[in-house]
């Protein structure tokens, strides 16, 4: 569904190299898990599968698209949360909705069917009038994920998906992104919160100073460390490195 | 006291941003030829300031033949005073009002006086770069031609210093009384696209009221002229001394600076600034501390039945249509996008009806002109005056930098550039026709202009600008402004505007020339105006296809 390989990145004329050399592949039905501290590159590389930086070397394919050379064809499959939700404060929400769904090209049936399912999910039916302006941070964030969530994509990109969300919204987010992958598409998200990591995710990458240091499923992390007991200690005694 | 001063020191560097300076001239050591075109910019403006250096000269020779050269320091204080309290108004309204800094202040401990006078201390030093070029020359002219003493210099220093405290005070107590009662249910929008065109107006009066007095000023006998003035309007003269007491009374203390009266009046300048100042800390306690923590500014919630969300939910438009949706929207519910696109388009009529009015011969010599031989010239004139005001509007020149941070929404959408480049087109071509419109509508109280005008002027005026708005588009990708809080940032601190601009003129030239050209060969009019339109179609599509590649790389590339 989503292969990266050795994929590069670099600031300040390849002074600092935020993403190294990195690979990584998630497969069809898949909640991907992308872990590491503040700093590590975990948006970076974000960035680089959604199109919004280039490379600097290294491919990225979604569903064999390559996403430099057919960046609409692989725009289409995916959709994506930042982990700052900056939309447009000047409309109101359904305003956003529907832009949304024309970008994405959604019929009247389709778009009518998922934006009351989802405004319902998020409990957003009362502030939909409003202007995005006057929503508050998780609001803003459940908008974006709606807005998101209407091509239906096949590859699900979520930056910190967590944060900010009350505790139903994000129970209800998790319930989301599990039907998503029973359905045969995937999820590839960054999180600091290792218990949701531990509990969501089928298979899992660390990334520490722009490298990835370890893969697989948390039975595989749990074998290579023997003496560690929970995805924290594997963590930590990983990026202390 | 430290508290204060640490206040201080932070707001002024926010507010002319050194730390951001220093870091991009200094570290990143990228832009630093914006840095050399501001030095530039401010270069350029030396011949224009001489320019009112030499008149600040005559009007002192002029008024001292009747021995009433302290009118200058008067006019000077007055005018500056003025001035000050314009801006004064809209610099209280986002400094105190539409910054949000406030809700990582006042959680500290932090008393509400200290942080109300370190955002007013900001904005006295945001109004000496005002009021000191225009003081100055005035100050130091009547020192030096009048050769007073010591007491002149530490006098004027004071004063210069203070000079702003009392019509900013003035302002910021008129701000917030106002803000206090009309500051319901989030209608500050509105408010400030109100106040932001009464400021526009209110400088374009004074603009065409000193035009308007000037045009009977004799060139090279200015002194004469005002010498005559005052000698006639002394009863003038005595009633606009006593407008503003403390100009007067900075005038006076300078004027008299080596007698008692000096003193006096001196201070009385200094204590009624003192006291304006702690009057609007009591008002900045009482009324803006209080109203902001009390929450004033809730927005009324509307909430959507299941029906008119039904209504809401549109039918799928196509994704040109929707983006064209999305970029009116913005820019009329953005109070700044708004007064800076949408207000000129009404004002540039006024410009030119002003003068129209106070001036018969204007409007006859162009009835004269506008006769069946002249009327190719005339129209071609016409459009050469749209494309004109195509380049003057930023609209264009900022489509790409008014997305600000929430421009990745642009590049992640699977929709083609093309169509993300003709929606923005869109708004920028219905814009333009709406000015052409407004001012053929105006021009038509004044002269009978034929249908066949109308119709040439309306087609190749809009096709003439198209071009232009492609510079415009070019240029904004090439450099878009996205990293901005306030949208102030995106159009009115744009250089890509300037940018634009100066391309447009260039193109605006070729144009002139061409007419040239084609009036002198004398050809058939039907035959000018198709190789017109044919040149705007086909330079308007070859830079459409190179926009649209430069977008689709630009889309990539940006970070």
């Amino acid at each position: 569904m989503l292969k990266l390989e050795n994929v590069s990145k670099s600031y300040n004329k390849g002074k600092i190299k935020a993403v190294d050399n990195v690979n990584i592949h998630v497969k069809p039905g898949e909640i991907f898990g992308f872990l590491g501290p503040n700093g590590a590159g975990k948006t970076t590389t974000i960035k680089m599968i959604v199109g919004l930086l280039k490379p600097d070397e290294g491919k990225i394919y979604i569903k064999n698209v390559d996403n430099q050379k057919e960046p609409l064809k692989a725009k289409k499959l995916i959709s994506y949360v930042p982990d700052n939700p900056k939309v447009y404060e000047r409309l109101t929400g359904i305003e956003y909705l529907n832009f949304m769904a024309d970008m994405y090209g959604i019929s009247k049936e389709i778009r009518n069917k998922r934006i009351r399912e989802y405004l319902k999910v998020f409990e957003l039916e009362d502030a939909v009038g409003d202007l995005i302006k006057s929503y508050s941070h998780g609001m803003k964030q459940k908008i974006v994920l709606i807005g998101a969530l209407l091509n239906d994509p096949e590859l699900f990109i979520l930056d910190e998906p967590m944060v900010g969300l009350d505790p139903k919204s994000s129970f209800k987010l998790k319930e989301i992104m599990r039907k998503r992958c029973e359905k045969g598409k995937s999820v590839f998200f960054s999180t600091h919160v290792l218990e949701v990591a531990e509990k969501l995710c089928n298979r899992i990458a660390i990334i520490n100073k722009g490298k990835i240091i370890a893969q697989g499923t948390m039975e595989e992390l749990k074998g290579q460390f023997m003496n560690e007991e929970s995805l924290e200690n594997i963590f930590l005694e990983l990026t202390e490195q | 006291m430290r508290e204060l001063m640490s206040l201080i020191k932070v707001n002024l560097n926010i507010n002319f941003g050194i730390s951001s300076m220093k870091y991009t001239y200094l570290k990143q050591k990228k832009d630093i030829w914006k840095l050399v075109l501001f030095v530039v910019a401010i270069l350029s403006l030396i011949p224009v300031y001489l320019l009112y250096i030499g008149l600040i000269n005559g009007i002192y020779i002029g008024l001292k033949m009747v021995n009433q050269q302290s009118l200058l320091l008067l006019l000077g204080f007055l005018v500056s005073q003025i001035v000050i309290f314009l801006f004064g108004i809209v610099y209280v309204m986002s400094k105190f009002y539409f910054s949000d800094d406030l809700n990582i202040l006042i959680p500290l401990p932090i008393k509400p006086g200290n942080i109300i006078t370190a955002k007013f201390i900001t904005l006295v030093v945001n109004e000496y770069l005002i009021m000191l070029p225009i003081v100055l020359p005035i100050i130091i002219i009547f020192g030096i031609r009048s050769q007073t003493n010591l007491l002149y210099w530490i006098y004027s220093i004071g004063i210069l210093l203070l000079l702003p405290i009392i019509p900013l005070g003035l302002a910021s107590i008129i701000v917030m009384i106002f803000m206090k009662y009309t500051n319901i249910k989030g209608k500050r929008d509105l408010l400030r696209v109100i106040g932001m065109t009464l400021l526009i107006i209110v400088i374009l009066v004074i603009q065409l009221g000193v035009q308007f007095t000037m045009k009977d000023v004799p060139y090279g006998s200015e002194e004469q002229y005002i010498a005559e003035m005052v000698k006639e309007n002394n009863s003038f003269i005595k009633s606009f001394k006593n407008v503003f007491p403390p100009s007067r009374w900075a005038a006076i203390a300078l004027a008299n600076s080596q007698k008692l009266q000096g003193f006096t009046s001196f201070a009385l300048f200094v204590i009624s600034s003192i006291l304006v100042f702690y009057i609007m800390i009591i008002f900045g306690e009482n009324i803006f501390y209080k109203g902001v923590i009390g929450g004033d500014e809730v927005l009324a919630k509307r909430k959507l039945s299941k029906k008119e969300l039904k209504k809401d939910i549109f039918k799928s438009r196509h994704p040109v249509i929707a983006i064209f949706y999305r970029e009116i929207k913005i820019l009329l519910r953005t109070p700044v996008f708004f007064v800076n696109s949408i207000v000129p388009i009404f004002i540039i009529p006024v410009i030119i009806i002003f003068p129209a009015i106070v001036n018969d011969g204007f409007i006859n010599s162009i009835q004269e002109f506008y006769l069946e031989e002249n009327a190719l010239l005339f129209n071609l004139i016409l459009i050469g005056f749209f494309i004109f005001i195509a380049t003057t509007n930023s609209i264009a020149s900022t489509s790409f930098s008014r997305e600000g941070k929430q421009f990745w929404i642009s590049r992640i959408m699977p929709i083609k550039v093309e169509y993300q480049l003709i929606g923005k087109m869109l708004l920028s071509i219905l814009l333009q026709l709406l000015t052409i419109v407004v001012i053929l509508v105006a021009a038509l109280i004044f002269i009978r202009l034929k249908l066949s005008t109308i119709i040439i002027v309306l087609i190749l005026g809009l096709l003439g600008s198209i071009p232009v708005f492609e510079i415009g588009f070019f240029i904004d990708i090439t450099r878009p402004l996205l990293d901005w809080d306030n949208p102030q940032k995106a159009m009115k601190q744009n250089l890509n505007v300037v940018f634009s601009m100066l391309i447009g003129m260039v193109y605006l030239l070729l144009y002139a020339g061409l007419v040239f050209v084609f009036y002198r060969a004398s050809l058939n009019p039907l035959i000018v105006y198709f190789i017109f339109i044919a040149m705007f179609l086909v330079i308007s599509f070859f830079l459409f296809v190179s926009l649209i590649d430069i977008t689709f790389r630009r889309y990539r590339e940006i970070e």
